[in-house]
C-alpha cells in the first residue's frame, strides 16, 4: 500500500509555511485608517490610462510636499460602486472616491453614504474656480452637493472625411434627411455608415439624443427622471427617428450587438465613417484616422428642438468625500486645495488631455496639443447646442440598453411600440 | 467559483464499496465536528440570511434597512419579469440538461476506450475549467461579436446572409448563451463519466463484444445502466449548475439583453442585489431559486427510480 | 466485492500486457472527429488568451484571431509593473494554498467519520451537506459579506482563508467519504489490533491509500479559489497591497474608455498559469484514482 502513493507531510507543511511568508510579505499594507495624516482615495482613475497615470503622479507631488500620505485603491469604473457601498457597510469606507455621478452613484448623498461637501467648497474658497453649471449638475436637490466636480467630458459625432469623400460626400451632412441620404451613399461604396455600442451604455446615450431633438430640457429631466415616453409625443417623435435611422441604414450592420469597445475600434481602423463618441477617446484614436476626423454634431432634425447640431457635454469624474474622510477634513482640505490649483488643473489638461470642470480664468491658458482634443475644445456653443445630460435624472441601477438594444434589431419597430418598454423600466421598479 | 464547486461529481467507485460493515464507531462522528461546524457558520449561516433578508426592504448595500413583510414576495409574484426569467431558466435547463449529459456521457464513454491521444483529450476537457470566467467571456464576446468569428467563417463559406448579433438578436441570444453553457458543461462533465466508467469490468464488454453489441448497443444496453445511479447524481449537478450559475455568464455577454431575451432567475439575483439594488428583493428570487433547486432535485431522484 | 475488483484489476493487467486488439469501426472513426472537434472548440480560447497577449489595442479587437505577434513581450512587461502583479500573485498564493490546506485538514477526518461512522446521526449530517450545493452563487454573497463585518474581518485575506473552506466543505467532504469507503475494513481492524489509534489509522492507513481522492478535492477548489473575482472583490476589497490577481486584472478595464484587451490578455495568462502548473502536477494523480482504488481491493 506504500508502493504509489506517500502523503509527504513535511512538504505540504512546507508548502503551507511558504505560502504563509508569501502572504505576510505582501500584505505589508499596514495602514491605518483613521490616521488623519493619511488620505486613502478609491479611484476610477486607474493606471494605464491617461487620469490614472497622471492622478498618481500628482499623488506622489502632494505627499512630498505636505507629508500627508496617499494611499490610492484602483478599481474599475463598472465594480467601484459595489465596492465602495461593502465598505461603508463596514464603516471601512476610503476618505474620498474618485467616480462619475451616475445612476449607479445618484443615491449615495441621499442615503448619506457619503457628505454634502456644498460647505467645504466655499469655505475653501473653491466655489469661484469651478463651472457654476458643473456645480450644479453635481448638486441633488435638498440633499446638497455629491462631490466635487473635477473632469468633464464633452460627447459629439466624429466624421471620418476621408470615408465621406471616396462616396463621393464633400460635407458633413447638415440635417437628418442628408444624414440619411448620406448613409446611402456610403452604403453603396461599401463603407458602414454609422458605429454605435447598440449592445452597452453607448445605445442609452443614444436614446436620450434623439428623444431630445424633439424635447426640450425641462420636459426630458421629468422623461429620464419618472418615465412617461408614450405620453409624451415629442418622445415619441424622437423614438421615431431612431427607428427611421435603423430601417434607412444609417447604422453599421447589426449595430444590436456592438459592445463601446467594438464600437471605437470599427471606427478606429476605418471600418465605420461616422460614430457618436465622447473626449474620453481622443487621444486613443490612431493618428492616421485622428488627422481626417472631424468633430460636429448630431445634424438637425426639421422642426425638432434645437437650430443647431447637437451633442451632449457633461461632468465626469469627481472626488465623493465619505463620512470618514469628513473625519480628516484637515487634509481634505489641502489635498483639495492642491488637486484644484492652477498649475495642477493645468498639468491635467497639458499631460492628461483631459476638460476639467473650471471656470477658463482658473485653468489659465494651458492648452492640449492634441489634435482631436483642441478641435473638442473648439466646439462651443456658438457651433453646437448641448443637450440636457441625462445620467444623474435616470434614476440608479437604471439600464436603458437591453430594451435599446432590441429596438435596434428589430426593424419596422416604431417609437410608439419603443416607448412602451423603456416606460415599463420605470414601472417595474417598486 | 459556483461552476466547480457544484458541478462537481460525487467521483465514486461503485456504491457496492457501501457494504463494508465493520469496524463501526459512532463516536467516530465527533471527528467530522470541525468541518460541520466550518460549513454552518460560513455556509448554512448565509443561507439562512437569505431566509430573512427577503423579508426586508433594503435599497443598496449600505442603505437603511428595514422590514417590510411579504412585501417582496408579493410584488414578485406579480412582476412579469419574474416569469420572463422563469420562461428563459425552463427552456435553458430543457435544452441544455439532456445535451449536456447525453453528450458527456458518450464522450466519457469514448475517453474510456482509450484509444490514442486519449490522454490529451482528457487534459484538453478540463480546459474551461481551468481559465476564469472572466477570460471567458471576454473570448466569446469575440467569437459572437458582430465582427467575431462565427460571423467571418460564416462569411468565408458565402453564408453572410446568416449573419447576425448573435448576443444582441432575440432570436438568438438564449441560444447563444445556451451553447457557450454546453461548450464548457460536456467536456468535464465527460472526465467525471470517464472516471466512473473506467471502474466497470472489461469482462462485461468483452462478453457483449463476443455477442456481436457494437458500442452504441454496448454504451446503451450495458454501461448505462451500471452507472445510471452515478448518471442521476451527476444530471442533480448539472441541473444545480445551470439553475444556479448562469449569472456570471449573462453578466459578462448580454446582461439579461436584449430586452429580457436572456434573463434568467440567477441573473435576476445579481441584477435586483447589485445593478438596481434592492438587496431584499433580489433574496427574495434567491428563495425562488431554492425551492426550484429542491423539487428539480426530488424530480430528477424520482425520474431515476431514487437508487441513490 | 473485494474479489471483483481485484479479478477486474488482474483482467486489466492482463489486457495491458497482451497490447490491445479492437476493430476500427465507422461509429468510432465518426466519433473520434467529433471528439477531436470538440477539443479544438475547447482549445479556443487558450490560443485566443496566447496570440491576443501580443497584439496592439486596435488588432485584439478588429482582428480577435488572426497571430500578428504585433507587440512583441512588451504587454508582459508592462502588465506586470503596472498591477504590480508579483503582489497580487503572492496574496493569490497565501489565500488559495492556505485555505486549500484548511479545507483538507477539517474535510478529511470528517470523510473518514462519515464513511465509518454509521447510523443515524452520519446519515443526517450527510443530508446536511448536500443543502450546502443549494445555495445560489451570487445571492449568498451579501450574507457573508454580513458574516465578515460581524466577525470583524472586512477587508482582510484572512476572511476569505476561512470562507471558502466552508463552502467547500460539502463538496470535499461527500467526495473524500466515497473514496474512503473504498477502503478495505480489513485493513483498519489489523492495524487496530496493533494497538493504533484512530487517528493514527487515518494518518497511515487512510491517507496514503486515497491520494487520487485528496487530489480531486485539491485541484478542484485550487481552481476555484484562484478563480474567485466577487467576493474577493467585495469582501478583501481593491488595496494594492491585499488585492489578488483576479481583483488586480479587472482595473484594466478603461473608465468609460477604451480598454487595451493586449494587456488584459497578457495579465489573464500570467494568472492563469499557476493553475495549469498545479493541474499538471495533480492530473496524473487525479486520474488514476478508480485503478488503484480496485488494486487496493
Amino acid at each position: 500500500m506504500t508502493r504509489s502513493s506517500f502523503i509527504r507531510p513535511r512538504a505540504i507543511a512546507l508548502a503551507v509555511a511558504a505560502a504563509l511568508a508569501a502572504g505576510s510579505l505582501a500584505g505589508c499594507s499596514g495602514k491605518s485608517s483613521s490616521d488623519p495624516n493619511t488620505l486613502t482615495v478609491m479611484s476610477s482613475f486607474t493606471t494605464g490610462d491617461a487620469t490614472g497615470n497622471e492622478f498618481n503622479k500628482l499623488a506622489k507631488e502632494f505627499t512630498a510636499q505636505t507629508g500627508i500620505k496617499i494611499n490610492v485603491e484602483e478599481v474599475n469604473y463598472a465594480d467601484l460602486p459595489k465596492v465602495y457601498e461593502a465598505a461603508k457597510l463596514a464603516n471601512k469606507e476610503k476618505d474620498l472616491v474618485i467616480e462619475n455621478l451616475t445612476p449607479d452613484t445618484t443615491d449615495w448623498l441621499p442615503q448619506g453614504q457619503v457628505v454634502d461637501v456644498k460647505q467645504y467648497l466655499d469655505d475653501w474658497g473653491l466655489t469661484d474656480k469651478l463651472d457654476p453649471q458643473a456645480i450644479e449638475y453635481w448638486t441633488q436637490g435638498d440633499s446638497g452637493l455629491a462631490g466635487f466636480p473635477y473632469t468633464g467630458f464633452n460627447w459629439p459625432v466624429w466624421y471620418n472625411m476621408d470615408l465621406l469623400k471616396k462616396a463621393g460626400i464633400t460635407q458633413i451632412p447638415a440635417n437628418t434627411d442628408e444624414l440619411i441620404a448620406d448613409a446611402g451613399k456610403l452604403r453603396a461604396a461599401g463603407i458602414q455608415p454609422m458605429a454605435l455600442g447598440g449592445a452597452e451604455w453607448p445605445v442609452q446615450n443614444f436614446v436620450t439624443w434623439m428623444v431630445q431633438q424633439y424635447v426640450a430640457p425641462d420636459q426630458a429631466k421629468k422623461l429620464f427622471s419618472s418615465g412617461g415616453y408614450c405620453a409624451n409625443p415629442g418622445a415619441v417623435k424622437g423614438l421615431d427617428l431612431m427607428g427611421r435611422l435603423r430601417d434607412a441604414g444609417v447604422f453599421i450592420d447589426n449595430v444590436q450587438g456592438y459592445t463601446a469597445d467594438q464600437m471605437t475600434t470599427a471606427y478606429f481602423t476605418g471600418k465605420a465613417a461616422i460614430m457618436p463618441s465622447g473626449s474620453w477617446g481622443y487621444t486613443q484614436v490612431p493618428d492616421a484616422v485622428a488627422a481626417t476626423t472631424k468633430l460636429a454634431g448630431f445634424p438637425v432634425t426639421a422642426g425638432g428642438a434645437y437650430s443647431k447640431p447637437t451633442a451632449f457635454e457633461g461632468y465626469s469624474d469627481g472626488f465623493f468625500l465619505s463620512p470618514n474622510g469628513a473625519k480628516k477634513l484637515a487634509s481634505v482640505e489641502k489635498f483639495m486645495k492642491f488637486m484644484y490649483s492652477q498649475q495642477n488643473l493645468q498639468s491635467w489638461v497639458t499631460d492628461g488631455s483631459q476638460i476639467m470642470d473650471v471656470k477658463p480664468e482658473a485653468l489659465g491658458d494651458a492648452k492640449s496639443t492634441k489634435p482631436l482634443v483642441v478641435q473638442g475644445n473648439a466646439l462651443t456653443k456658438d457651433v453646437v447646442d448641448y443637450l440636457l445630460l441625462p445620467d444623474n435624472y435616470i434614476p440608479a441601477g437604471f439600464d436603458y440598453s437591453p430594451v435599446a438594444s432590441e429596438f435596434l434589431g428589430h426593424k419596422g419597430e416604431t417609437g410608439a411600440q419603443f416607448c412602451k418598454a423603456l416606460d415599463k423600466l420605470y414601472t417595474d421598479k417598486k | 467559483m459556483t461552476q466547480v464547486l457544484v458541478q462537481t461529481p460525487l467521483d465514486a467507485p461503485a456504491p457496492a464499496m457501501r457494504r463494508a460493515k465493520k469496524p463501526r464507531d459512532k463516536a467516530l462522528i465527533a471527528l467530522a465536528l470541525p468541518s460541520l461546524v466550518w460549513y454552518v457558520v460560513f455556509t448554512i449561516g448565509p443561507l439562512c440570511a437569505m431566509f430573512v433578508v427577503a423579508f426586508m426592504k433594503w435599497p443598496g448595500l449600505a442603505a437603511p434597512t428595514s422590514f417590510n413583510g411579504l412585501d417582496n414576495i408579493r410584488n414578485l409574484m406579480t412582476d412579469d419579469r419574474l416569469y420572463t426569467a422563469l420562461k428563459n431558466t425552463a427552456i435553458q435547463l430543457v435544452v441544455s440538461l439532456p445535451i449536456i449529459m447525453i453528450g458527456a456521457f458518450m464522450l466519457g464513454y469514448f475517453l474510456n476506450l482509450k484509444l490514442p491521444g486519449h490522454r490529451i483529450l482528457r487534459v484538453i476537457m478540463f480546459v474551461p475549467g481551468l481559465v476564469s470566467l472572466p477570460a471567458i467571456g471576454m473570448l466569446f464576446v469575440a467569437v459572437l461579436g458582430p465582427t467575431g468569428l462565427v460571423n467571418s467563417m460564416l462569411g468565408e463559406v458565402g453564408l453572410d446572409s446568416l449573419n447576425t448579433a448573435w448576443l444582441a438578436d432575440p432570436r438568438t441570444a438564449l441560444a447563444a448563451l445556451i451553447a457557450v453553457g454546453v461548450w464548457s458543461g460536456i467536456g468535464f462533465t465527460s472526465i467525471l463519466f470517464a472516471a466512473r466508467l473506467s471502474a466497470i469490468d472489461q469482462e462485461i464488454y468483452d462478453a457483449a463484444e463476443t455477442d456481436g453489441a457494437n458500442h452504441w448497443q454496448r454504451m446503451w444496453r450495458i454501461a448505462y445502466p451500471i452507472v445510471e445511479d452515478y448518471f442521476g447524481v451527476l444530471t442533480m449537478l448539472q441541473y444545480l449548475w445551470t439553475l444556479f450559475g448562469s449569472a456570471g455568464l449573462i453578466l459578462l455577454l448580454t446582461r439579461g439583453g436584449p430586452g429580457e431575451s436572456t434573463s434568467t432567475l440567477a441573473w435576476l439575483v445579481y441584477r435586483f442585489g447589485f445593478r438596481e439594488p434592492n438587496v431584499g428583493y433580489s433574496q427574495a428570487v434567491g428563495l425562488v431559486l431554492f425551492v426550484l433547486g429542491v423539487a428539480g432535485l426530488l424530480a430528477i431522484r424520482r425520474a431515476f427510480r431514487a437508487r441513490f | 466485492m473485494t474479489a471483483i475488483s481485484t479479478r477486474a484489476a488482474t483482467a486489466r493487467t492482463r489486457r495491458r500486457r497482451r497490447g490491445r486488439v479492437r476493430r476500427v469501426t465507422p461509429g468510432i472513426i465518426v466519433s473520434y472527429v467529433l471528439a477531436i472537434l470538440y477539443a479544438l472548440a475547447l482549445v479556443l480560447p487558450l490560443y485566443w488568451l496566447l496570440i491576443s497577449a501580443f497584439k496592439s489595442r486596435i488588432e485584439t479587437v478588429s482582428r480577435p484571431f488572426t497571430p500578428t505577434f504585433s507587440s512583441g513581450i512588451g504587454h508582459f512587461r508592462d502588465v506586470w509593473s503596472l498591477l504590480d502583479l508579483g503582489t497580487a500573485l503572492l496574496n493569490s498564493l497565501y489565500i488559495t494554498a492556505v485555505a486549500l490546506a484548511l479545507t483538507l485538514v477539517i474535510a478529511v477526518p470528517a470523510a473518514y467519520a462519515l464513511a465509518r461512522a454509521g447510523g443515524r446521526v452520519a446519515t443526517a449530517v450527510e443530508r446536511l451537506y448536500a443543502l450546502g450545493f443549494l445555495i445560489p452563487g451570487f445571492a449568498a454573497l451579501v450574507p457573508t459579506l454580513l458574516l465578515a463585518i460581524k466577525l470583524d474581518m472586512f477587508n482582510t485575506r484572512e476572511f476569505m482563508i476561512l470562507y471558502l473552506p466552508g463552502s467547500a466543505q460539502p463538496l470535499a467532504v461527500i467526495l473524500l467519504t466515497q473514496f474512503m469507503r473504498t477502503v478495505p475494513p480489513a485493513l483498519e481492524e489489523t492495524a487496530m489490533m496493533d494497538g493504533a489509534g484512530r487517528l493514527r489509522i487515518l494518518l497511515r492507513v487512510y491517507l496514503p491509500l486515497i491520494v487520487p481522492g485528496i487530489a480531486t478535492v485539491a485541484i478542484l477548489n485550487f481552481i476555484s479559489y484562484w478563480n474567485d473575482y466577487l467576493y474577493t472583490l467585495v469582501i478583501v476589497g481593491v488595496d494594492p497591497g491585499l488585492r489578488t490577481v483576479q481583483v488586480a486584472l479587472p482595473t484594466l478595464l478603461g473608465n468609460q474608455s477604451i480598454t487595451d484587451y493586449g494587456l488584459l490578455c497578457a495579465g489573464t495568462v500570467i494568472s492563469v498559469l499557476p493553475v495549469f502548473l498545479v493541474y499538471a502536477v495533480l492530473n496524473r494523480r487525479m486520474e488514476n484514482a478508480l485503478v488503484q482504488g480496485a488494486i487496493k481491493g
